[in-house]
């Protein structure tokens, strides 16, 4: 599903005539399979969102190569990106990044509506999806009416409504209590196994980590394990 | 994106700041309904000086004087004429001749009253197709009949009074030395052609006038003469001895359109001619170059209320730099979000340009009303038929063009760095 060959990343940071490359990923490679969910976790600065970043194409590898869906994205126009994300990739942020103008349901609804889809199909799936993330009194609520855990339910709404192959994750509990935590991994575990969508969860948390099928570690740049907690507890 | 969510979205972000919208709508407001005011003088003044030049001489009339064949005077006569309406898009040819000898003259009479009057020699049913018009009485249905002009019975003088000039005899004199009362309509005048040397009346001929021509379109115009079936030109010019009796003679285009062609195709053959619309032309080509300045002028206006929409449209993007990376992140193509911020700048315009026109309307209509009312009271004449200011709908247009190009041009660079939000930066994201 997502494969990931010798990849190399650096920051240039400082002024022209001085500049200098911070290496962030070191021939990183890992292969990560249709249904499974992944956490890769890492402490700040392991370089673990770079390379969400990279499988997302907001920013491009340095050298290596990445391929999604079959799919060499390596060398992507932004417009070509732009496309792909919204064919076969769901988001979920730590800050849930929904649109404050637009209520639940047109949040919801926003990733068919940049796809192009006409408004009566939009509705009835967004209302369809609404049930699924249990929010279905709360259509009409905007972002600041919604609690944390609503929000990030209506953002993990969002990534599912065009029926992705793969969502991303980053730190999707993170800004949550402990106990919402357990539902929305509870949500996305749901999901996992009614649609076998592949998630990959960018995580600092080992009890989210532990939750995942397989984790993999980033320290310093490189990925330094790759076991599968949950898979062997199953 | 469908182009109908692209609207809505448009909308709805435009609603979400409707002060600043406002504004920015106001000064765009602000400079078209300038640009189109100011333009409108151009156009004013313009179709008021072609109303007035027009009213003199008919636009489709051409004069023709004469002809010249190899730099040689040719004169006219019948054969002429009868080629110049042979000639395309003419409608009719007015033939007429002013019967005058050094030698021999006719002089008029109205029952005792002397005239000072011209005799002229034309053909009533060209006059008829060439539209003149009558203020009282018929064309003449007779060879016996005649015309006279709107101020004749103002030529006419009674012996009595003759005699209190130094000079009696002479026929030209003042209006107001004019004597006749009452209407002239069915009154016979006598025609008589004098010998000048020897004294002796040559000939005499009796006419009843069957009608009287319109007022002249200007009033310093007179037109005292009188009008004689052109059945009579022979016989006239056999006793005058003159070699041709064409004096005046116009021919009516049946379109102005065809104007041109016409008198570029008489100029051809030899004739002089003139014709209003040749002049028209030189005033035209001032008009447009006022008018194109005066568009210039208020372009500048569009420009400045631009800085507005630029300034507003930076402020939109920042503002929504977070929805924008939002919207990236999910898959939006940077093609469309350019078109929306273009769409809200542009409809900044398209009202702009909206509200100016009808406040342009106004202020033009206001202005036509006020001005010459001031100009009345300030220099005390009421003669002036002027419009000052006219708004055609090529004006709107053309405003309408610049205003909302503009708009769209100011709002094309706040839109090109909508598209080039990076998105890592937008979602405040640790890269």
């Amino acid at each position: 599903m997502i494969e990931v060959k010798h990849v190399h990343y650096a920051y240039t940071i400082g002024k022209k005539g001085k500049r200098t490359d911070v290496p962030v990923l070191r021939d990183v490679n890992f292969e990560i399979r249709k249904g499974e969910i992944t956490a890769i976790a890492g402490k700040s600065g392991s370089g673990k969102s770079t390379l969400l970043n990279l499988l997302s194409g907001f920013i491009s590898v340095d050298s290596g190569m990445i391929t999604i869906n079959g799919k060499d994205v390596t060398g992507l126009s932004e417009k070509g990106w732009s496309s792909f994300r919204l064919e076969h990739i769901g988001f979920v942020f730590q800050n849930y990044e929904l649109i404050p103008g637009l209520t639940a349901l047109e949040n919801i609804e926003l990733p068919m509506v940049l796809k192009g889809e006409n408004q009566r199909l939009r509705r009835e799936k967004a209302e369809k999806m609404l049930r699924k993330v249990g929010l279905e009194h709360q259509s009409s609520h905007y972002p600041n009416e919604l609690s944390g855990g609503q929000q990030q339910r209506v953002s993990i709404g969002r990534a599912l409504i065009n029926e992705p192959a793969i969502i991303f994750a980053d730190e999707p509990t993170g800004s949550l209590d402990s106990e919402t935590e357990q539902d929305i991994l509870t949500l996305i575990r749901t999901l996992n196994e009614e649609k076998n969508i592949t998630f990959v969860l960018i995580t600092h948390d080992h009890e989210v980590a532990s939750r995942a099928d397989r984790r993999l570690t980033l320290t310093d740049g490189r990925l330094t394990e790759e076991r599968g907690e949950y898979s062997e507890a199953k | 994106m469908k182009l109908s969510d692209q609207v809505q979205f448009t909308m709805r972000n435009m609603r979400k700041n409707k002060l600043r919208i406002f504004m920015t709508v106001l000064a765009t407001t602000m400079g078209s309904a300038f640009l189109i005011v100011l333009a409108s003088v151009g156009f004013g003044l313009q179709s008021s000086l072609m109303e007035e030049a027009s009213s003199h001489q008919p636009l489709t009339q051409i004069q023709i004087w004469d002809r010249y064949e190899s730099d040689e005077l040719q004169g006219i006569d019948e054969r002429t004429i009868e080629e110049i309406k042979e000639l395309e898009h003419i409608r009719t040819v007015v033939p007429r001749g002013m019967v005058y000898h050094m030698d021999v003259s006719p002089s008029v009479t109205l029952e005792d009253y002397m005239s000072g009057a011209q005799v002229i020699v034309t053909d009533f049913e060209a006059e008829k197709d060439s539209n003149l018009s009558l203020s009282e009485g018929d064309f003449p249905a007779s060879e016996n009949e005649i015309l006279v002009g709107y101020h004749f019975s103002e030529s006419l003088i009674s012996p009595e009074a003759a005699e209190q000039r130094t000079d009696p005899e002479d026929p030209y004199f003042a209006p107001e030395e004019g004597d006749y009362s009452g209407s002239v309509l069915g009154k016979n005048i006598t025609v008589s052609f004098t010998n000048q040397e020897s004294g002796e009346i040559v000939e005499e001929e009796t006419f009843t006038i069957a009608g009287i021509t319109a007022a002249p379109s200007r009033d310093w115009n007179r037109n005292g003469n009188i009008y004689v079936a052109g059945e009579f030109r022979e016989h006239f010019m056999g006793l005058t001895g003159q070699e041709h009796m064409y004096t005046e003679i116009n021919a009516h285009v049946t379109s102005v359109e065809h104007v041109e062609n016409v008198t570029a195709e008489l100029k051809e053959q030899g004739y002089s001619v003139y014709s209003i619309s040749e002049e028209l032309s030189s005033m035209n080509l001032f008009f447009n170059a006022l008018k194109a300045g005066l568009i210039f002028v208020g372009t500048i206006a569009v420009l400045i209320a631009s800085i507005g929409i630029f300034n507003t449209m930076t402020m939109a993007v920042t503002e929504r730099t977070h929805e924008i990376g939002v919207m990236k992140a999910l898959g939006a193509n940077p093609a469309g979000i350019r078109r929306m911020f273009l769409m809200e700048s542009g409809a900044i315009g398209l009202m702009g340009t909206l509200f100016g026109v009808v406040i342009a309307y106004a202020v033009s209509a206001a202005s036509n009303v006020i001005i010459p009312a001031i100009l009345e009271a300030t220099t005390g004449t009421d003669t002036l038929n002027i419009t000052f200011s006219a708004i055609p709908a090529e004006l709107v247009l053309i405003a309408g063009l610049i205003s909302v190009a503009v708009a769209t041009v100011s709002g094309y660079r706040p839109a090109l760095r909508a598209t080039r939000v990076n998105v890592l930066q937008a979602l405040r994201r640790e890269a």
